[in-house]
């Protein structure tokens, strides 16, 4: 049975920015998408490990034709601090699909709000 | 298990930090603000502009300059036993005022002296040198082999006269009488064929060829016959593309050697006997993929592990080299074959063990 931990205080978690959170042994990352849902990720990059707190919360990159950058979706991207590979965080998906034969999915836990608090379960 | 990172990028926090060790007139230039050192033509387009986001350099360069700071997230981090010291300031990009470059470059190769190799015995350094000037650089390498951690010399990636022409020859003989190591490693001003493209990505894509570019006029202009002891390390170029440079070299050699009859063995002997490439910037393989590759390329000797701290692109050990290697290899891979290149001398700690059991 998942455990539930409580982990922080609602208001401490804001849009765009990364909250890290001890849980056992690992860091979590609290975030908010810009429609407010709680997001809470691993802190470690599924590619080599990096330390995710020192990446950046940022939107999708969508080129609709040569030449142009439409960033959209803003706040639902996590970029590494090492190599940059992008992880939605709709999805815990990476934006470009993994190596055949490769695992490349930011690990996503269940977070929720009670009364002023954040829970997450593992 | 012992561990060798063979490109490691120390720095200074700024261009005046060179004053105190630069020679006259220069010092007053530097002092001055007369040059502010290099810039590149490019945006980084990593989230920390070049560097690993949670490594931060005092003048947002994308180096370190806090041997502190180095040794903590680094060699202690990974229990490195020895990290060779690569730099990332090459005064060969200056194309003009080579004496200024010259004594930049020497006044840098006593900052890392002093500042660095002392520190630390885990250490080992590059001599900087201003390869447009070749007798003077020959005389910069003569001068810092006296130290005991200087283990190579470093030839950054020119965009114009590649480095098998005979111009650089002084340099080869300076680094074959001093038993020293040439590296070569990129730069911001490396080309691909047709220059740096229009975007980062394109130009980091490129690095490769630069690089391949390199091999092929090292090779075929008789560099390694002409310095037969001479041992050569490609660093941050990748290691993929190696067969193919090779089996076509060798082909060409086949059907054209009459052109050079000088170059006595085929390219890819000489590649094999004295030629190792860096591993970072892995390219994502599956452990099925690198060993096909380390079979084409055909010797397990040639590889040798970089982190590239502190670079966006680092390659950690442990993701880099998967340990579902054969020990032998991944050993080969981690040190052992750097340490043969350099002449380190590392227990074998894990033959050690076993031999005690
Ligand atoms: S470690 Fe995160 S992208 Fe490589």
């Amino acid at each position: 049975m998942a455990k539930e931990h409580e982990i922080a205080a609602s208001a401490d978690i804001r849009t765009g920015e990364m909250t890290p959170v001890r849980l056992g042994r690992s860091t979590i990352i609290l975030t908010r998408l810009s429609c407010g849902t709680l997001r809470a990720v691993s802190g470690r990059c599924p590619h080599m490990g990096a330390n995710l707190q020192f990446g950046c919360i940022t939107g999708m990159a969508q080129g609709p034709e040569y030449g142009k950058i439409e960033m959209t979706r803003e706040n639902e991207v996590l970029r590494c601090p090492w190599h940059g590979f992008e992880f939605d965080l709709r999805t815990g998906d990476p934006a470009v699909p993994a190596p055949k034969g490769q695992a490349m999915k930011l690990r996503l836990y269940e977070a929720k709000e009670r009364d002023g608090r954040v829970y997450v379960s593992s | 298990m012992p561990l060798i990172d063979t490109d490691v990028h120390e720095g200074f926090a700024g261009i005046k930090d060179l004053v105190p060790y630069i020679k006259a007139p220069y010092k007053d230039w530097l002092a001055q603000g007369a040059w502010r050192g290099f810039s590149q033509p490019f945006a980084y387009t990593s989230p920390g502009n070049g560097n690993r986001a949670d490594v931060q350099n005092e003048d947002g360069s994308a180096s370190v300059s806090d041997p502190a700071m180095l040794k903590r997230d680094l060699l202690d981090e990974y229990n490195v036993t020895k990290a060779v010291l690569t730099g990332y300031f090459y005064p060969t990009g200056l194309k003009m005022q080579y004496d200024f470059a010259s004594a930049m470059a020497s006044a840098y190769n006593d900052m890392v002296a002093e500042k660095w190799l002392s520190s630390d015995p885990r250490f080992a350094g590059s001599i900087q040198v201003n390869a447009r000037a070749p007798e003077a650089a020959a005389r910069e390498i003569d001068r810092m082999a006296a130290h005991p951690q200087m283990v190579q010399v470093m030839l950054p990636i020119v965009d114009d006269i590649a480095y098998g022409h005979p111009y650089y020859r002084p340099i080869f003989a300076a680094a074959e009488r001093n038993d020293l190591v040439v590296a070569f490693h990129h730069t911001v001003f490396a080309q691909g064929p047709y220059g740096m493209g229009l975007h980062y990505i394109e130009r980091h894509s490129l690095i490769p060829l630069a690089i391949q570019g390199q091999v092929i006029s090292l090779i075929l202009n008789g560099v390694f016959d002409e310095f037969e002891k001479l041992r050569f390390i490609i660093l941050e170029g990748g290691f993929s593309w190696l067969p193919h440079t090779l089996w076509r070299m060798d082909r060409e050699y086949r059907q054209g050697r009459v052109e050079v009859p000088w170059i006595k063995k085929l390219p890819s002997q000489h590649a094999h006997e004295r030629l190792k490439l860096a591993t970072q910037p892995t390219e994502d393989m599956t452990t099925d993929q690198l060993l096909k590759v380390i079979d084409l390329i055909g010797t397990e000797d040639l590889l040798v592990f970089a982190t590239d701290y502190p670079h966006f692109d680092f390659d950690d050990p442990d993701a880099a080299i998967p340990r579902s290697l054969p020990d032998g290899l991944r050993q080969k891979i981690l040190w052992k074959n750097a340490a043969d290149l350099y002449g380190f001398d590392i227990p074998d700690q894990h033959n050690r063990a076993t031999a005690a059991e």
